[in-house]
Formats: C-alpha cells, sequence, structure tokens
C-alpha cells in the first residue's frame, strides 16, 4: 500500500489539536488581525451607507439604463454566489466521498460559503426600483384577489434556490459546529464565554447517543445539500438562459455556471487559506501544503471546463447560424467590451494552467496571485455575459454602453467590506478547524503506531 | 455541566417554538393596514344621509345626479342645496352658512371619505348602468348620520365580484389600472 | 360650446388649484376613532365571539370564522397597535357653486380653436378636463393642417403653464440708455408691476406724441390686423411685420416674376415630380404639416407614387424623405435651377410659359453641363431630373426656399424657380397663386427701415408684438432701442426684448384669449379661450383699442371675444339668410370657415429678363448653412422641455445645437463627435460642438437657430448656441446661407446627447425598402417570408384584437406624434444629463437608419413603440405578474403592482420599455403639472412604462358607447400619435373586424411585415415597405434572401 502523506503535520497529540484550534477563541486578538477587521469593518459601513443613498435616491445612480437593464448589482451577485459553491462542494460532496483531507477546510470553507451567499443575496432584493416592496416576490396570502407570483419567471425561482440553499448551508454548517462548541464551552474558565458557548452547543453532552445523532443527521444534511451545490448555480443561469436576448439563451449555460462557480469557489478558499495560514501559524499543520495542492488541482481542472465553455459557445453561435447569436460574440471578442471579455479568458483560462507544474503547485505566493486572477477573471465572466450581451441586441437604435458611476465601485467594493468584516469575525469567535473531525485522521499517514519517534 | 447542557437544550426549543410562530403568522396573518374601512370623518357640514335619504326618500341620483354620466360621483353643486334650502330650515346656522357661501360663487370643502389608490381607475358610470346599486360598494348609507367607509374597497373585494360569472365583468388590469 | 363658458371657469380654477394645493393635515379624529373602534363593544363581542367558537364550527360554512379566529383576532389588535402608521393624506372635495351645465367631471370636453406658429396656422381642438386644456390636437375640419398639429403645436400647450410665464404687466423703472440696461443688470427692484390702468395711461400718452411704430410678427389674425389698422388710423402710427425667417425672397420672386409680391400656396398632393432646393417642406418651411399631408397623399397609392428629388445643403427631413437626394453646397442652389432650366427651356424647348428672351438662351448656355458643375457622381443627374419634370409637364413641382436657399442670390434663385414653374406649366395648379398665404407677408426691408429711423432717433414710441427682436437681431436692435423713448412689449416672459422694453403689456396665452388666424386666402379659423386667464393678463386686441384714442366702434370693445365678433360679423361671416348668431356658432362648432381653391389657374408667364447674363460662379472653402429645426424653429418655445427633447428629426440629438460636418472635413479637421470647433465668420468667431452627419456635403457647415437664448427661462436659458449673429443683413435682405466660413478645432471634449445608438442597420431586416420597380415586379419586395414553429396554440381574441399598422413609406419622420404621446401619457422629461445616460423616457421613438456609402447617405425612418406582442418575451420574465397580456391583445403594464426587477426590459427584443430611474415628478415645478392627463397615473420613482396603445382612450370609448348604446366602429378609437400623425401613417384598430383599415392592412396588404418577425413575438404592430421612387438603383436583387434589407 502506498504511503500516503499526513494530514496533520508536526506529530501533534489529540490534546495539541484541541489548543490549537481553540487558541484563537480563547486568545485576545493579535494586532494584525484587529488592523484588518477595523479597515474591513470600515468599508462594511460605507457600503451599508451607500446602501442607504441608493435606496433613497433610486437605483438610477447606477450605471444602469436602458438597453442595459441589469448591472454591477447582478454581476456582482452571481459572483458572490459563485464563490458560495466550494464550501458545500467540500463539505457535502467530499464528505460522501469519503475525502479525508477535506476536514481541516471543510469548515471556513462552509463559513466563507455561508457569508458569501449572506452578501449575495442582499443584491437581488436591492437591485429593484422600489426594494421596499420586494416581499411582493414572496408568494404570500394577500387582499389583492389574492394576486400570486409568476411562477413562470426564472427571477422568482431564484428568489426560492437562494434562499433553501442559505437555509440548507447555515444549518449544516453550524451542526458541524455543535460539539466544537461544547468543547470550548467545556474548555471556558469564565462565565461569559461558558453560558454563551452553552448555548450554541444545544446541550451537547457528547455522549454516544448525541454523537449517533449527529452522525446521522451530518450524513443526511450532507446528502440534502450536495444536489443544492448543483441546482443553485443552474437556477441562477437559468435568469439569463431562460430569458431570449441573444448572448444569455443558450443551453450551455447550467454546466458552464456550476464548472464556473466552483472555480471562482475554489479560488477563494485560496485566497483565504493562504491568509489563514499567514494569519493563524498554528494552522500551518493542519491547512497542509497538499490541501492547498488538491485544491489547485481542482481549480486547474473547473478552469479548464470554463475555457472548453468560452471556446463552444463561440461554436453553437457561429454552427447555429443565428444573425444575432453570431453578431453578440463576435461583438463580445472584438466590440468595444473587448478588453473584458480578453480580460476574462486570460485570468480564468490561461492563468491556473500553471498549476500543470508541482512547483507552482505548492508554492503559496504563485497560489495566492493565481486565485486573485481566477477572482477577477469571475466577476468579468459574469461583467461580460450580462452586461456585453444586453449593450448590442437587436435594434442598432437603442445600442448603448454601460454608464459606470461611483455608485457602482462603492457597490462592489462594499460587499468586500461585508464578507471581511464576517469572515473576520468568525476566524475569532469559532474554532476555524473541525476539532471533531480532524482527530480522527490525525494518523492518517503515520504508521499505525502513530505517536512520537524518538 | 448538566445545567448548561439543559439550559442549552431550553433555547433551542424556545427558538424553533418562537421560529414556528413566526412563520405561522407570516404565512396565514392577512393585516388590514392601508385600508380605511369605518373611516368617518367629519364634514364641515354634518350632512345626514339617514335624514335625506333615509326619511325624506331623495334618490342618490338627485344629489350625484353625473354619476350615470361620469367616471366620478360628484359632489352636488351647492346650487343643487339651494334648489331645496332656499325655502326649507333656512335659519339653521349649517344652512346659513352654505347660503352665505352660495352667494360669494364660494364652495364647501368636503372631506373625502372613499379614496381609492393611486393608479385605480373606478368608473361610477360603468357600474351604475349595470345595474350595481349604490349601497352595494357604498353600504346603507340611507341609514347613515355621517357617512363612513362601509367596505374596505381592496383590490380583493374588486375581483370578488368581477369574477363572478354572471356579471360579465372584465378581469384585466386595465380595466382598473393605467 | 357657447362662446361665454370661459366665464364660469372660476370655480373650477378654485377648485382645481385648492385639489393642487399639498394637503399635509392629517386627521387625528380618525385616529380617536380606530381606538374606539377597539373599544367599540360591537367589535369585542365580535373579537370575543371569534376567540370562544370552537374548531368544530369550521365544518359548517356559514362564515368559517373558526378556521381564522385566530389571526383575525391577532389582525385586530394588531390593527389597533398600530394606528399611528394608518395616517392617510386627507384630502377635500370643492364642489362647484352654481353647476356649469356643459361641464360633467370627469367628462373631456373639446374646444375648437387655432394657433398661428408664426408660420403655419392649425385648427385645433383643445381638450380640457374641468376647463383646465390637458391636451392640444389638430381640427380636422380644419382645410389646410386637417387634423394635424407640429410637435411644437403640441407642446405649446405646456407655456400656458411655465412657471417663468410673467403673471402680469409689468413696467421697467430704467431709463432708457442706461448703464445698466446691459444684460442681467436690470434687477426685479428696478421691473416693477404695475395696474393695466396706470400702463394704459402711460402707453397713450406715449402714443399720442406721435412718431409711433408697431413691429409685429407675421399676423394671421384677422382681427389683429383690423385692429393694429384702426390704431394706425388714430395715431399714424406704421406698422412693420417680420420674422427673422419670413420668406421675403419668396415674396420678392414672385413679383419680379409676375408682379405680385404674395407669397403662393403649395398643391404637393397634386405633384407628380417634386423637386425642392433646400425648400424644406417636409420640415420647417411655410406650413410643413399641411404639406406633410399633401406629400403622403400624393405617395400613399404606392402604383402611382410622386417622385420626390431633392437638393440639399444641410441635411434636411425633405432630403431624407427624398426618392433622389443630392447633396450641394448654398452657391449651387442657382446652378441646380439654371440647369434644369437649360434642360427644359433650351433643350426640351419648353418655353411657352415664359416672356422669352432670347439673351436668356446663351445665359442658360453656360449651364448645359450643369451637372459637373454641381459635381454629382452621374454626369446625367440634372438632364434625368428634367426628363422626369418634363414627363409630369403641368403636375410637377419645383420650390426652393427656406433659410437654407436665403443665400444673397435667394431672390434670382426664385425667379429662376418660377421660370420653371412656369415653363412647366405647373403655375396655378401646384403653384396656387389664386390663394396666397397673405399672413407671411413679413420684410426685412422694412424691418431695416424701422431700425433707421430708430436709429435716427425718429421713433418715439415702439409698440412690439409677437416677435423677440432683440434676441433675433442682437446688438444692432438693443442699440437702436435705446434711442427710442417708449417700447410697449406685449411678450409672456421676461425675456431679452422684455428685459429692454419700459411697458411689458402681458399677453394671453393662446388658450386663454380670443383670436383667429387666416391660413391661406379666405381659410379662416377662430381661438376660442379654454382656461379662464391664469394670471393678470390681457389680450393684444385691448391693448391695441385701449392705446389707440380713436372712437372707431371696434376701439370700443371691452373684451377681446367683442373685438373677435365685431370682425367676424364685417369681414368674414357674411350673414344672409341665415342670420349671423347660427352661422357664428357653426362656426364655433366647426372652428374653421371657407376651404382650398380646387380649380385651376392659368400659367402665368414668368419674366426672365433678372436672369440674363448671371454666371455660374466656382466658390470655394466652407460656406455657411442657417437652417431652423423642426423641434425649436425660431426658439420662441426654447422654454418648453418637451420641445428640447424631442430629437432632432435627422440627427436624433437632444438639447444642444451643433455645427454639422462632412465626414471628409471631420477628417481633414481631425475631429470626431461632439469636439467644438470654431466657426470664424468674417472675423465673427463662434465655439460650437460638431456633428458629423453622414450624406453631407464636404463644403458645408450646418447651424441650427433657434438656441442660446439668454433669457428664455429655467429650461431653454443657455441651451446651445446661439448662430443669429452670424446671420449677415446685406441689401435690405437677410442672408443665412452661402456665407463663407472658415473652421478651426479646440481639441475641447463636449458631449452631444443623442439617443440613438447606432446608425446603420448592420445589414438587418428592420427597415425593409423597394425600389418603386422592384414593386411593382413584386408587390411584397424585401419581404422575407418566414416559416415560424411553434409548439403553442395562438392566443385566441374572441372580442377586440386591437393592432396598429404603421406605413414606412408616408412616414416622414416629422415627430409630431412623439409630442404628442408624451403629452396624452404624462411623459416625463429627464434633461440632457440623463439622456446622456440612455435613459430617455418617450414611449414612442423614431429610429433613423442611415443606408448606402456613408459620404452621401440615405436615411429611412421607423417609429417604434411597445409592439404589443401576443408573445411577449416581457410577460414570462416579470416575477410579480406586473405585466401581462389583456384579451383584446393589449400588453398591459400595471405600474403599482412593478418592483422594478427590469428583467423585462431586458428581454424586449425591441427595447421598447421605459425605466423610472428616479421621482422625476418632482424636479418639475408648480403648475405644470396642470398640464397633466388625469386619466393616466403619472408613474413613481422604480417602476417600468411603455406605450400602452392609450389604453385610457379605448375605454373612454369604450364607456361612452356603452352609453350610446351603440357598437363600435372602425376609427372610433383614435390613439394619440395616430391622431396628429399628418400622413395617416399610423393606423390603429380591432384586427378582429373585417372591416377595419388596419385588417385590412395586416391581412391584405402585401408590403406589411413585422419587426425581427423571425423572433415570433407575434407583435400586434406590423409595418409597411418603404418604396423608393427611383429605379435607377437596385435594392433587393432578385434571388437573393430579403434579410439584407439593406443595400449596400
Amino acid at each position: 500500500m502506498i504511503k500516503r502523506n499526513p494530514l496533520v503535520l508536526g506529530n501533534k497529540t489529540l490534546k495539541d489539536i484541541t489548543d490549537d484550534i481553540c487558541a484563537p477563541v480563547e486568545r485576545l486578538p493579535s494586532g494584525g488581525w484587529l488592523a484588518m477587521f477595523l479597515s474591513a469593518k470600515a468599508l462594511f459601513l460605507y457600503y451599508i451607507a451607500c446602501i442607504g443613498v441608493l435606496v433613497a435616491t433610486g437605483v438610477g445612480l447606477l450605471g444602469i439604463n436602458n438597453p442595459i437593464g441589469w448591472g454591477t448589482m447582478i454581476v456582482t451577485f452571481v459572483f458572490w454566489i459563485g464563490i458560495g459553491h466550494a464550501g458545500t462542494l467540500i463539505s457535502a460532496i467530499l464528505f460522501l466521498f469519503r475525502q479525508k483531507w477535506r476536514t481541516s477546510v471543510a469548515r471556513t470553507a462552509e463559513a466563507m460559503t455561508v457569508f458569501a451567499v449572506m452578501t449575495a443575496g442582499l443584491f437581488p432584493l436591492l437591485h429593484t426600483g422600489r426594494p421596499w416592496l420586494d416581499y411582493w416576490l414572496f408568494p404570500y396570502p394577500n387582499q389583492r384577489g389574492p394576486l400570486w407570483t409568476n411562477f413562470r419567471s426564472p427571477l422568482l425561482w431564484d428568489v426560492f434556490a437562494v434562499s433553501t440553499y442559505a437555509t440548507v448551508s447555515i444549518v449544516f454548517w453550524y451542526i458541524g459546529l455543535v460539539p466544537d462548541f461544547a468543547t470550548i464551552r467545556d474548555r471556558a474558565v469564565n462565565k461569559v464565554r461558558k453560558t454563551i458557548y452553552g448555548a450554541l452547543s444545544l446541550g451537547w453532552r457528547g455522549s454516544a447517543r448525541d454523537w449517533s445523532h449527529y452522525e446521522m443527521l451530518y450524513l443526511l444534511l450532507a446528502g440534502l445539500s450536495t444536489p443544492l451545490v448543483l441546482s443553485v448555480h443552474t437556477i441562477v443561469s437559468f435568469d439569463f438562459a431562460v430569458s431570449n436576448l441573444p448572448g444569455w439563451h443558450t443551453t450551455i449555460f447550467p454546466p458552464y455556471f456550476v464548472a464556473g462557480a466552483i472555480f471562482s469557489g475554489f479560488g477563494m478558499v485560496i485566497t483565504l487559506m493562504t491568509l489563514v495560514r499567514i494569519g493563524f501559524p498554528q494552522f500551518k499543520d493542519y491547512i497542509t501544503l497538499d490541501h492547498m495542492e488538491v485544491m489547485n488541482k481542482i481549480i486547474m481542472t473547473t478552469g479548464l471546463l470554463v475555457g472548453y465553455a468560452y471556446a463552444s459557445e463561440f461554436f453553437i453561435a457561429w454552427y447555429s447560424g443565428n444573425p444575432y447569436e453570431r453578431f453578440v460574440f463576435m461583438n463580445r471578442a472584438l466590440g468595444p467590451y473587448a478588453w473584458a471579455y480578453w480580460t476574462m479568458v486570460s485570468c480564468n483560462v490561461l492563468s491556473p494552467q500553471v498549476f500543470w507544474f508541482k512547483k507552482f503547485r505548492r508554492s503559496i505566493p504563485v497560489m495566492f496571485v493565481v486565485s486573485i486572477f481566477v477572482n477577477i477573471g469571475m466577476w468579468f465572466e459574469r461583467f461580460v455575459i450580462t452586461v456585453t450581451s444586453l449593450h448590442r441586441d437587436f435594434l442598432p437604435s437603442n445600442w448603448g454602453m454601460y454608464g459606470w458611476t461611483w455608485m457602482d465601485s462603492s457597490i462592489l467594493i462594499g460587499s468586500f467590506g461585508m464578507f471581511f468584516t464576517l469572515f473576520l469575525l468568525y476566524l475569532r469567535l469559532f474554532p476555524a478547524v473541525s476539532i471533531a473531525e480532524v482527530k480522527p485522521v490525525l494518523h492518517v499517514g503515520h504508521d499505525t503506531h502513530g505517536g512520537h519517534h524518538g | 455541566m448538566q445545567k448548561v447542557a439543559t439550559f442549552g437544550r431550553i433555547t433551542t426549543w424556545l427558538s424553533l417554538a418562537i421560529l414556528a410562530l413566526v412563520l405561522g403568522a407570516c404565512s396565514k396573518f392577512r393585516p388590514a393596514i392601508g385600508y380605511n374601512k369605518n373611516y368617518q370623518p367629519d364634514q364641515p357640514i354634518p350632512y345626514d344621509h339617514s335624514l335625506h335619504v333615509g326619511q325624506y326618500g331623495i334618490k342618490c341620483q338627485y344629489c350625484h345626479n353625473q354619476v350615470e354620466r361620469s367616471k366620478h360621483s360628484n359632489i352636488p353643486a351647492l346650487s343643487t342645496c339651494m334648489n331645496c334650502h332656499l325655502q326649507v330650515k333656512t335659519d339653521s346656522p349649517h344652512i346659513t352658512k352654505m347660503r352665505e357661501a352660495y352667494e360669494k360663487g364660494e364652495s364647501i370643502e368636503w372631506v373625502r371619505v372613499h379614496m381609492l389608490p393611486d393608479h385605480v381607475q373606478f368608473n361610477h358610470s360603468a357600474h351604475v348602468q349595470k345595474g350595481v346599486s349604490c349601497n352595494t360598494c357604498h353600504g346603507p348609507v340611507d341609514t347613515m348620520k355621517t357617512v363612513y367607509q362601509f367596505e374596505d374597497l381592496s383590490m380583493g373585494w374588486c375581483i370578488n365580484c368581477h369574477r363572478q360569472p354572471e356579471n360579465k365583468a372584465p378581469l384585466n388590469c386595465t380595466t382598473c389600472h393605467h | 360650446m357657447s362662446d361665454m363658458n370661459h366665464h364660469d371657469h372660476s370655480p373650477e380654477i378654485e377648485a382645481m388649484k385648492k385639489a393642487m394645493r399639498p394637503q399635509v393635515e392629517t386627521d387625528d379624529r380618525y385616529w380617536r376613532s380606530l381606538e374606539q373602534w377597539g373599544k367599540d363593544p360591537e367589535f369585542q363581542k365580535m373579537a370575543e365571539q371569534e376567540f370562544l367558537s370552537s374548531p368544530l364550527r369550521e365544518e359548517d360554512r356559514e362564515d368559517g370564522w373558526a378556521r381564522r379566529e385566530f389571526l383575525k383576532l391577532m389582525g385586530a389588535s394588531l390593527a389597533l397597535g398600530s394606528a399611528g402608521c394608518l395616517r392617510r393624506p386627507v384630502q377635500k372635495i370643492v364642489p362647484y357653486a352654481k353647476q356649469p351645465e356643459e361641464v360633467t367631471l370627469g367628462q373631456a370636453l373639446h374646444y375648437s380653436s387655432t394657433w398661428f406658429d408664426g408660420s403655419e396656422t392649425f385648427g385645433l381642438l383643445v381638450k380640457t378636463k374641468e376647463g383646465r386644456p390637458i391636451k392640444l390636437e389638430g381640427n380636422p375640419t380644419h382645410p389646410l393642417s386637417a387634423g394635424a398639429l407640429s410637435a411644437r403645436g403640441q407642446a405649446m400647450l405646456l407655456s400656458c403653464y411655465d412657471p417663468d410665464r410673467l403673471q402680469g404687466p409689468k413696467h421697467n423703472l430704467q431709463r432708457q440708455g442706461d448703464e445698466k440696461t446691459k444684460e442681467g443688470a436690470r434687477s426685479n427692484a428696478e421691473t416693477i408691476s404695475i395696474t393695466w390702468s396706470d400702463l394704459d395711461d402711460k402707453v397713450k400718452a406715449a402714443v399720442s406724441i406721435g412718431n409711433t411704430w408697431i413691429l409685429t410678427g407675421h399676423v394671421a389674425s384677422p382681427t389683429l390686423r383690423q385692429m393694429i389698422k384702426d390704431f394706425q388710423g388714430s395715431t399714424k402710427a406704421q406698422h412693420v411685420a417680420w420674422e427673422p425667417t419670413s420668406p421675403d425672397a419668396l415674396a420678392k420672386g414672385q413679383e419680379a416674376s409676375y408682379g405680385t409680391g404674395l407669397v403662393p400656396s403649395y398643391r404637393f398632393d397634386r405633384a407628380r415630380v417634386i423637386v425642392s432646393v433646400d425648400a424644406d417642406f417636409l420640415g420647417t418651411w411655410l406650413t410643413p404639416m399641411a404639406f406633410n399631408k399633401q406629400f403622403a397623399d400624393g405617395r400613399r397609392d404606392v402604383v402611382g407614387m410622386s417622385e420626390l428629388v431633392s437638393f440639399d445643403t444641410n441635411y434636411s427631413l425633405t432630403g431624407a424623405n427624398a426618392d433622389k437626394r443630392f447633396k450641394i453646397k448654398p452657391s449651387q442652389q442657382l446652378t441646380v435651377v439654371m440647369g434644369l432650366l437649360h434642360e427644359i427651356v433650351v433643350k426640351g424647348d419648353m418655353s411657352s410659359g415664359l416672356s422669352m428672351n432670347p439673351a436668356l438662351k446663351q445665359t442658360l448656355a453656360a449651364y448645359a453641363n450643369a451637372s459637373e458643375l454641381l459635381g454629382l457622381k452621374d454626369p446625367q443627374a440634372i438632364s434625368k431630373v428634367a426628363q422626369s419634370l418634363m414627363k409630369a409637364k403641368g403636375e410637377s413641382l419645383v420650390v426652393a426656399g427656406g433659410t437654407a436657399a436665403q443665400t444673397e442670390d435667394a431672390v434670382l434663385l426664385q425667379i429662376a424657380v418660377n421660370a420653371l414653374n412656369s415653363a412647366l406649366g405647373n403655375d396655378g395648379f401646384t403653384v396656387v397663386y389664386g390663394q396666397a398665404q397673405v399672413a407671411l407677408n413679413g420684410s426685412t426691408e422694412e424691418l431695416m427701415g424701422l431700425m433707421a429711423a430708430m436709429n435716427e432717433g425718429k421713433v418715439n414710441t415702439l409698440i412690439i408684438h409677437g416677435v423677440n427682436p432683440v434676441y433675433f437681431l442682437g446688438d444692432a436692435f438693443k442699440k437702436a432701442l435705446e434711442k427710442v423713448e417708449t417700447v410697449v412689449y406685449t411678450g409672456s416672459h421676461m425675456d431679452e426684448t422684455a428685459i429692454r422694453a419700459d411697458f411689458v403689456a402681458v399677453d394671453h396665452h393662446n388658450v386663454e384669449g380670443w383670436g383667429d388666424s387666416e391660413a391661406v386666402a379666405g381659410v379662416y379659423s377662430i381661438q376660442q379661450p379654454t382656461i379662464r386667464p391664469m394670471y393678470d393678463t390681457r389680450s393684444v386686441l385691448l391693448g391695441f383699442a385701449k392705446w389707440s384714442g380713436s372712437s372707431s366702434s371696434l376701439a370700443k370693445v371691452e373684451t377681446d371675444f367683442e373685438a373677435v365678433r365685431m370682425v367676424w360679423k364685417e369681414k368674414i361671416i357674411n350673414s344672409g339668410e341665415k342670420g349671423f348668431e347660427d352661422l357664428w356658432y357653426d362656426v364655433l362648432q366647426k372652428g374653421t370657415v371657407g376651404a382650398l381653391r380646387s380649380q385651376r389657374d392659368a400659367v402665368r408667364t414668368a419674366k426672365v429678363d433678372a436672369l440674363v447674363g448671371i454666371k455660374p460662379e466656382a466658390k470655394s472653402g466652407f460656406e455657411l448653412v442657417l437652417y431652423p429645426t423642426v423641434q425649436l424653429g425660431q426658439g420662441e418655445l426654447a422654454n418648453i422641455g418637451w420641445l428640447q427633447e424631442l430629437p432632432d428629426v435627422v440627427t436624433k440629438i437632444v438639447w444642444d445645437n451643433y455645427a454639422s460636418i462632412s465626414l471628409a472635413t471631420a477628417e481633414k479637421l481631425k475631429v470626431s463627435e461632439g469636439d467644438k470647433i470654431e466657426l470664424d465668420v468674417d472675423g465673427l468667431k463662434v465655439k460650437i460642438p460638431a456633428h458629423i452627419q453622414p450624406g453631407l456635403h464636404d463644403d458645408v457647415v450646418a447651424v441650427s437657430i433657434g438656441y442660446g437664448r439668454t433669457r428664455s427661462g429655467k429650461v431653454g436659458t443657455g441651451i446651445g448656441v446661439d448662430a443669429y449673429p452670424l446671420v449677415l443683413m446685406k441689401n435690405k435682405a437677410a442672408v443665412f446661407s452661402g456665407r463663407s466660413v472658415a473652421l478651426k478645432a479646440l481639441g475641447e471634449k463636449y458631449q452631444l446627447a443623442n439617443v440613438q445608438g447606432h446608425h446603420t442597420m448592420e445589414g438587418r431586416a428592420i427597415v425593409i425598402e423597394a425600389t418603386l420597380k422592384e414593386y411593382l415586379e413584386n408587390k411584397s419586395a424585401g419581404v422575407h417570408k418566414h416559416h415560424i414553429f411553434t409548439i403553442w396554440p395562438h392566443h385566441r381574441y374572441d372580442g377586440h384584437k386591437w393592432a396598429m399598422s404603421l406605413d414606412l413609406n408616408t412616414c416622414t419622420g416629422c415627430s409630431a406624434c412623439v409630442v404628442a404621446c408624451q403629452s396624452e401619457n404624462n411623459v416625463p422629461i429627464v434633461g440632457k444629463k440623463f439622456v446622456l445616460q440612455g435613459r430617455e423616457m418617450h414611449w414612442i421613438r423614431i429610429d433613423r437608419y442611415y443606408t448606402g456609402e456613408p459620404a452621401d447617405a440615405e436615411a429611412v425612418f421607423q417609429p417604434v413603440m411597445c409592439q404589443h406582442c401576443d408573445n411577449a418575451p416581457c410577460e414570462t420574465v416579470c416575477p410579480v405578474l406586473a405585466t401581462v397580456h389583456s384579451d383584446e391583445g393589449l400588453n398591459e403594464m400595471v405600474y403599482n403592482r412593478c418592483v422594478g426587477t427590469r428583467y423585462c426590459v431586458n428581454n424586449c427584443p425591441y427595447k421598447v420599455r421605459r425605466f423610472n430611474w428616479f421621482n422625476y415628478r418632482k424636479e418639475m415645478r408648480n403648475p405644470e403639472h396642470l398640464a397633466f392627463n388625469p386619466e393616466v397615473g403619472v408613474r413613481v420613482r422604480g417602476v417600468m412604462e411603455k406605450c400602452t396603445f392609450c389604453v385610457q382612450r379605448i375605454k373612454s370609448t369604450k364607456d361612452s358607447l356603452k352609453q350610446q348604446g351603440r357598437e363600435m366602429k372602425d376609427g372610433d378609437i383614435k390613439v394619440a400619435c395616430q391622431q396628429t400623425c399628418p400622413t395617416g401613417a399610423i393606423v390603429f384598430g380591432d384586427v378582429n373586424d373585417p372591416q377595419s383599415q388596419v385588417h385590412k392592412k395586416f391581412k391584405e396588404e402585401p408590403r406589411s411585415y413585422a419587426l425581427i418577425e423571425e423572433f415570433n413575438a407575434a407583435p400586434a404592430v406590423r409595418y409597411q415597405t418603404k418604396i423608393r421612387n427611383n429605379n435607377e438603383r437596385t435594392i433587393n436583387p432578385r434571388h437573393e434572401e430579403a434579410k439584407k434589407g439593406e443595400h449596400a
């Protein structure tokens, strides 16, 4: 049998693990963390202010217009939703496939999912002309006859898809946290922490009954959220695919979007993990270069998938013989927004190719840079799909350009403020690696007796 | 340890209960807010419908004379009131007030009772010609000392009638909204 | 329609004003009552009962209380708890004191009226609601405008509700000639209000001194003319009529050729071949709306359609509609006509209509090779045109004129044109001299006389009416004004002239006072007031009556109404056996008297001596062309947002004027669209943004007048650049065109707001064209029949199925419909900033595409509004069902349900939906909102809107028919755009009614096609192909699939 690389380095004992992982929660925050948190928070507050202005004056503050009815808001929405996918994939699908290496990254990846979906969820609600009437998007009994929603509208499917996804992934994530909360509760020395984590751990006592229920539930939830990984972005892609705008009306969108989502998700995971490794050095032993390498492989694969999608779109446009389709795609590559298109291609298809080389797969700086590129590229992919398809459609008379404003920039950047505020809080308050799951895989890769060797 | 555990369990159940309650309320609860049913403002002149309509049996159309021709049911001009009140009850302070206004060519500012939301177009003449009686929407005006809004005039309430096949009423949105 | 009715409006106005006053009070008693409602025993009982009622009662269906008991109670308590948030605006209803018998609330009244825009007279139907005019429409009974009303005519309504209007007579304390009289120096403190009696006394005193002059624009009103005559009679005052663009060259030309200096009227419908040398008769020349109608009449029957050849300096609307358009420069206009004369008189030997002068032939000989002289591609071009003219002998028409033809040789040009018309025997048939346009008698010569007199101090009192000379003439007139003792001005705004007048005797707005107009000799229409004057204004008729001090009965009138009646009794209505009163009421009903001359007059022999000896001159360098625009004309109405935001008919640019230059010139100067350039005209420098205009002559620089107002009001002031200073006053005539100009690129960027994103069709079958030849071979030439396969059954429409047909062959792109729609449907104005961001709100837009070589591009027009698709893409994607399909084929937009996801507009292939990015209503200033149409909701921020096929008109017509108890027949419903369309290009109706026009267009017309038909949205709007009566070209070569609707 091949000798496997250990999943946890540094010959830890079980106690070491607990200590390492609980440390950030029990220690006072480091100056670095504080600095990052405050800047993120400032950005978040600015974001809130901008949203306030936007709601008060009208979405006209954004660069959207006729013909480009959707802009930054929807682009960034799809972007964040996409980010969300890696988490569930790692924690649910890899769990079902019994991928032991997932254990140390799952928790954080899933946290990322939850926060990404929270960030994303705001956009569809805020981009409407009259956000205070958004509740009309939900079917509820009313005094209008009653007047229901239009179940044929992909936007409505979106409402359901995203809210379901958000709920399930939050529950899944929380359930995973319960035993660890209990651990922290039990280690807690001061009253306050004891009570809070006590409440959070939902009365976990670590009895065999608890464990068996826990594992059963975890398995079920894993099974439940696995299809969601595919469904959510499929339905998000329907927003475009089901319409009949050339450049949107494409059957390839569902798989294409899912691949892109996983791609961007792992990109973000890498970005965050590298940061975590820097911020909390003790985690280097749990989130090892092997973990990073595996994820880089996934990035490269999905990157190729996405590249294939780009290519086939062009082929189909040509093959369909539909002049409007043909025009739209020529216009993407050569039109006024060509720069956006080629940014997208070079970031998403070219940059991951460096991972063909083991050297780069295992180099933290390289993978960090590439992951940033992937994030940028994936945002531009959504921009290209949304804006360049809209800006030149059927009747040349109403062609136009997107009028990017300061508000667009604020919304885009501000959303990162929201995400990082939440994420940084998470790193401090929650055990960032699943104690309960890492301990069982402690001995993987060590010889059977494990333990110390002289 | 045990205490903490039970505490945790309690919180769990409590939160679940609250959640269920909220969900239940949201799903079924239909707020009547914004519909001014029973709105009954004071009028500058306490015109008593129960007296004029109920007791003296004056037809609605005598005063609201344009209701058959117009989408609006007009508040009668002072001249209409004066038809009778030049002779009848001329000493009453309210009538005097009205007569003075009338002679000055001024008018009376009545407070509007029945008000539909913006973007809702209601056509009285169309309904009256169909034979819809005034009471169907305005209620027993002939018993009202001061007029109040009898129905909630919500969209669902309108649709209810329009949906009845025997009424053959249009159900297009632009029937009322444009 | 009683003539007295406007006296009854007072309570209405009061009521209106009250209703408009924002009501901020809330009814606290109501809240109390609500609490009581809670304490109310009845209610308590109910609540208890509910609470105690057992679930068993769920079975008995009596009221199903039990099932909802808990929630109902909850609802009740919540309603109590949140009484505070139940506040509602308390609205007041103010009934009439005395019920005016003709007013039914909510029922629109139409009054016949009339409007004269300084050149064209329109018969009006003024639509009033509760005593306030809300829409102006053309009066179908008017012989000329025949139901059409120009964009400016539609928008004129808004000037009545213009917040910048003067609200009463004003007196300027500043003495003329003071240093401070300079622009802006004068403060309100120095311009005080004055009572009418004081004003009258002062003016009368001034007039009594003598040396009184009257300066007016064109006076079409017989009553006003009579008034002025009467005034002159008693005061020996001199009257000068003048408009900056008055066609006096035309009159002088007529004088020189035929001895009578009157501007004739024209009949484009009678002409089989029309040659226009810079006469933009479809856009701005003389009576464009009437001409549009006539032109369309001559082309409606495609087989026998007339041919229009245009020699264009600026790219005019006429040029855009021409079957053959030749780009020339001003100095070539004469060459064109002389060339044609040579072909016809010398080659064709048709000189019967000319008092032949032997020397003429030699002169003409020099123009034998006119085509080369003009540098036209086809050396035979001119002779081909001449050929078709001669073929249509006696039934053709050659016109030249407009400011673009106001060169130094303008009169010569007219003489030559007259010669052509006489030679061809058109005179008296297509040129109706028997029925002249008497009103258009403005004379620059007389104006110069007046200004000379002013400068010599010979003018003591100057009364200015209906014209804004300081804006038009600038410093020259300012200086002259300072030498005048007393200046009286009757304008409506504190504008360029008003600020320099001693007295501003504010005139009524057109919808406020009585008046009349004589469109062409013998065709009269009457102007009725439709609203009680909003401010302390007075009809100018009374002004002249009061100031004259004459003892005539006319001067004794107390109201403008009397004056008009008196004049009509004496001059216009010759009451025979039928008494005057009856006739008078008929007139008020109908609005017009008289008819167009039907018989053919004899051809007059034209004198040609003036033409002898002129030679073709080869001028080099850039030549300036100044032209009025369709939207602003001379610029009087610059303060109306509707017009500023109406896209220019050709360039589609809004809120600006600019210098149009050809592509080659732009290339040479290295300027791109919008870059500022400097025009240098004899040392006079003007900075102006450049617009690169396809199909423009390389030596032409075209700038529109009517912009750059310095005192028009909040909206119009400072919009664009004033081009009037570039007009040269030379030997008693105004030179608008042909001045040589030097260009310099300034390297300054400037943004021109263009509502159209792209100007060619990219080879898509959008506007389908065919030549007449192709049409005769194949009636549906260019139309590609798509084989559409659908798995869905089609919608069933048992009752009506509303549909619209647009004939691109008669649509001239005049844009009247755009403003009509804006006025009917309360479409907001967004301003230049937002147009730049692509947020214009027009529900109907007129797309203009250029076809062919950019250097001499042709243009096609296509009105596009919501296509009301059967398979509407917008309907499926709206998550809240805010846009749905009606059972009469309408695509309904429900504003109050819309949350504004904008998914519908993304999914709309025609992009006709408009989104309210902001609360545009807030931008309006009172009392502008009085122009709103109460039958159409005013949209708030964040909702989508679009063309509704004027559903409010459909509804109101249905209701009124129900009351009359009669079936609907075709033509009962006229939508706003259709109503005002001069060419009848827009047809609306019920396609399920086999008798309806639209049914015939849809089912029988082979030219008809749907926009992007292969998309299978199944629109309820169908277009008919445009036919070019030019068989030298091929647009749809055979065996080529019609997708290439556009020719290379």
